[in-house]
């Protein structure tokens, strides 16, 4: 019996240092590293917070009328949300939770786009064919510009020169002058033309086409279309192939295209323009978000109410996780 | 404030003067005029000689509110692009309140027509339209007989209200995959309800659906005192059956049906769950936004008869849009090839058939207040679409 204890007292001493080392480095890891995905959940009225180290929901956050589109400002201590049903972009605080303040947003908000500059967002009105240009410090509209129908993804561009409006009725693309706030040229493409993206040079801008199934992508210089790119899957009918929400990775060349109902995220390499894979997700994949390292991709999943993690080393979907119905914008957080 | 009066001013003569020398000499200084899209809306006073329920009495404006929202949709595309919409409405007598209209002698503005008209008045309309040097481009916005899908193939003919055949099959292929498939048919009396029938036979004929007992309505009871003792005395068989198929396009009895049958079934058909186009319900796809414009304009709900006329002028405003222009004939072409793709709020892109101008699309299956499923029914497989198991294929038309 003592020789037990002794031989446990013993054990106990030799592995002490290492449970200290593990603790810490746990408690390290915690604190430095942590990283939440904010999913907005437009059919639930309401925000899940997800822990990216497990993967477990650890909180849902009551928001306005159908959340949407979902951003954070450049420190991240603050979230701006379209609430749509209510015509407002409502403030989150991200250290209380709470909703702040407001935006006057015009009516049914839909997306957000924030210029560099930090001080200015950009909200499109589904409903109104007007895109809205609001000051944040004055909490003021600075201006509404007429738009086509259904107006939906927005860019701005990296330098904060330009910004590009997509109509979805319309099949349009617009070209916004972010200094004079003048509409300077429009662009047809595919029917339903979703989400708009710069790459980071300010070269090129990406426009995905749900009805039409295309990627158009535009030199911004001259709006003339350099690649047009159509996507095909085995076994899925071309109908079913609906590109929405787009990524441009930062550290590889490689770019992330949802395909909506094809469930499906494509991706693209952007140095040659071919699609090398497609992965399996969730069903009706139309938002998507890179953690801080650009190692996880998470896609949004209309209708399968989850989110799906997709490993960007192995290109391979890796998990998927079940937040409220219809999550819609996602955004991912550092914490400290 | 007339240009006369404006004269009697002596310090505005001088600007008067060079605004109208300018506007003489120097036309190129005027603003591009825009390219007009004209639309004609022929309708025709509808006389029924039997008993409509008036809960079913359709809004006044029933159709041509979806006119009126594609026209406004339009016309914001359309200042980018330098086009503008306009329709305008011209209304024909009922067929057998006077003789026959006479197309020849009828003027009919415009080139672009949207028509909800009786399946002979239209015959008469596309044989006229036929024979003339520039025949004008025809939409059928609200006619479903579906001889006008299998004998008429009018290169200038479309359709973008589906035939009887989609909706019948759309029910078909909902019973098929619930199993359904032993049914009671119970007929109305009207000519409406005998189409709608023989579009049903057909479905069932094809997917193999047995029409076990088939019974007329007989009208001779005042089922709103009695209707929990007739309608299970009607809807008594020898066998049980699956399911009640009720055709009845004016609920004359069909919305008592259900709840009364004799066996407790389900009811479809023109009452119960019911296949149409458009729902008040519908919210996916972007339909939400679609809704809002939509109520925001005229105050209620957007109906099936609403949506296939909206479908209609989107249908040639993108048209318009991709060829630039409105020649008749490059309009036609192009909305029946495979380059014309229109976003309808239906989570597909919807298109023509070439071989006899009918709207490809899906169906919704409803209750009056939600929807239940949609059609195609996933499992129902076609070489081209998957839309095309709905309604007449290739081979049956025009053969």
């Amino acid at each position: 019996m003592s020789q037990h204890s002794c031989s446990l007292s013993y054990l106990t001493k030799l592995v002490k240092p290492f449970l200290l080392f593990s603790l810490l480095s746990l408690l390290a890891g915690n604190v430095l590293a942590k990283e939440l995905a904010y999913v907005t959940n437009e059919k639930d009225n309401s925000i899940s917070v997800v822990d990216l180290d497990d993967f477990s929901v650890i909180k849902e956050i009551p928001v306005g009328d159908r959340p949407r589109g979902f951003i954070f400002n450049h420190d991240q201590s603050l979230a701006y949300i379209c609430a749509s049903d209510i015509d407002r972009i409502q403030i989150l605080d991200m250290t209380s939770d709470q909703i702040i303040g407001e935006l006057p947003s015009g009516e049914d908000p839909e997306t957000i786009a924030l210029h560099p500059n930090g001080t200015t967002i950009y909200t499109a009105n589904e409903d109104d064919a007007l895109l809205t240009v609001i000051d944040i410090p004055s909490q003021q509209v600075i201006t509404q510009i007429d738009v086509g129908v259904e107006p939906e993804g927005l860019a701005v561009s990296p330098d904060g020169t330009k910004m590009i409006v997509t109509s979805e009725t319309t099949n349009m693309v617009h070209w916004i002058d972010t200094k004079t706030n003048q509409n300077y040229a429009n662009s047809l493409v595919g029917a339903r033309p979703r989400a708009a993206m710069f790459t980071r040079d300010n070269k090129e801008l990406w426009v995905t086409s749900e009805i039409g199934g295309q990627l158009t992508v535009f030199n911004v210089e001259d709006q003339s279309v350099k690649h047009e790119i159509t996507f095909k899957i085995r076994g899925i009918h071309s109908d079913r192939v609906q590109p929405v929400g787009i990524v441009l990775m930062k550290s590889k060349p490689l770019a992330f295209i949802a395909l909506g109902p094809s469930n499906h995220v494509a991706v693209v390499n952007t140095d040659t323009m071919e699609i090398e894979k497609y992965l399996l997700v969730g069903r009706r994949v139309w938002q998507l978000a890179f953690n801080e390292d650009e190692s996880m991709l998470l896609t949004t999943n209309g209708i399968s109410g989850d989110i799906s993690v997709i490993d960007t080393n192995q290109l391979k979907t890796i998990k998927s996780v079940k937040v409220g119905r219809y999550p819609w914008g996602i955004a991912v957080k550092q914490t400290d | 404030m007339n240009v006369t009066y404006l004269l009697y001013k002596p310090y505005l003569c001088p600007i008067l003067a060079i605004t109208l020398f300018i506007s003489v000499v120097f036309p190129v200084f005027a603003k591009i005029e825009p390219l007009k899209v004209n639309i004609t809306y022929i309708n025709q006073v509808h006389e029924h000689d039997y008993y409509t329920n008036p809960l079913l009495v359709a809004p006044a404006d029933s159709g041509v509110a979806g006119i009126e929202l594609g026209i406004e949709d339009s016309n914001t595309t359309g200042k980018f692009l330098g086009q503008q919409f306009s329709f305008l409405t011209q209304t024909i007598p009922a067929a057998h309140s006077s003789s026959p209209i006479r197309w020849s002698e009828y003027k009919i503005e415009n080139q672009l027509l949207l028509v909800d008209l009786d399946s002979e008045t239209l015959q008469a309309l596309i044989a006229h339209n036929n024979s003339l040097e520039q025949p004008a481009l025809i939409i059928n916005i609200a006619n479903r007989d579906n001889t006008l899908r299998q004998r008429i193939c009018s290169a200038n003919l479309f359709h973008t209200t589906p035939s009887h055949a989609q909706i019948t099959d759309a029910l078909g292929q909902w019973l098929l995959s619930k199993r359904l498939n032993n049914i009671l048919l119970i007929n109305g009396d009207t000519p409406g309800d005998l189409a709608w029938i023989n579009s049903f036979k057909r479905t069932a004929k094809r997917y193999k659906i047995n029409i076990s007992v088939e019974k007329k309505w007989t009208f001779d009871t005042d089922l709103r005192r009695t209707v929990s003792q007739d309608i299970p005395l009607f809807t008594q068989t020898a066998r049980p059956y699956d399911v009640v198929v009720v055709a009845d396009m004016y609920q004359q009895f069909g919305q008592y049906v259900p709840y009364n049958t004799y066996y407790p079934r389900p009811v479809i058909g023109t009452a119960g769950l019911v296949a149409d186009t458009w729902h008040p319900s519908i919210e996916q796809w972007g339909a939400k936004q679609l809704q809002n414009r939509f109520k925001t304009l005229h105050q209620r709900y957007m109906e099936h008869a609403d949506f296939d006329a909206y479908v209609a002028v989107r249908a040639i405003a993108y048209a318009v849009q991709q060829i630039k222009g409105v020649n008749i004939e490059a309009l036609a072409t192009f909305m029946r090839s495979e380059q014309f793709q229109l976003a309808a709020y239906k989570g597909r892109k919807l298109t023509f058939r070439d071989f006899n101008g009918q709207l490809r699309m899906p169906i919704e299956l409803t209750h009056p207040l939600g929807l239940v499923a949609r059609a195609p029914q996933t499992g129902f497989m076609h070489p081209v679409s998957e839309l095309d198991t709905l309604g007449f294929d290739r081979r049956e038309v025009c053969q």
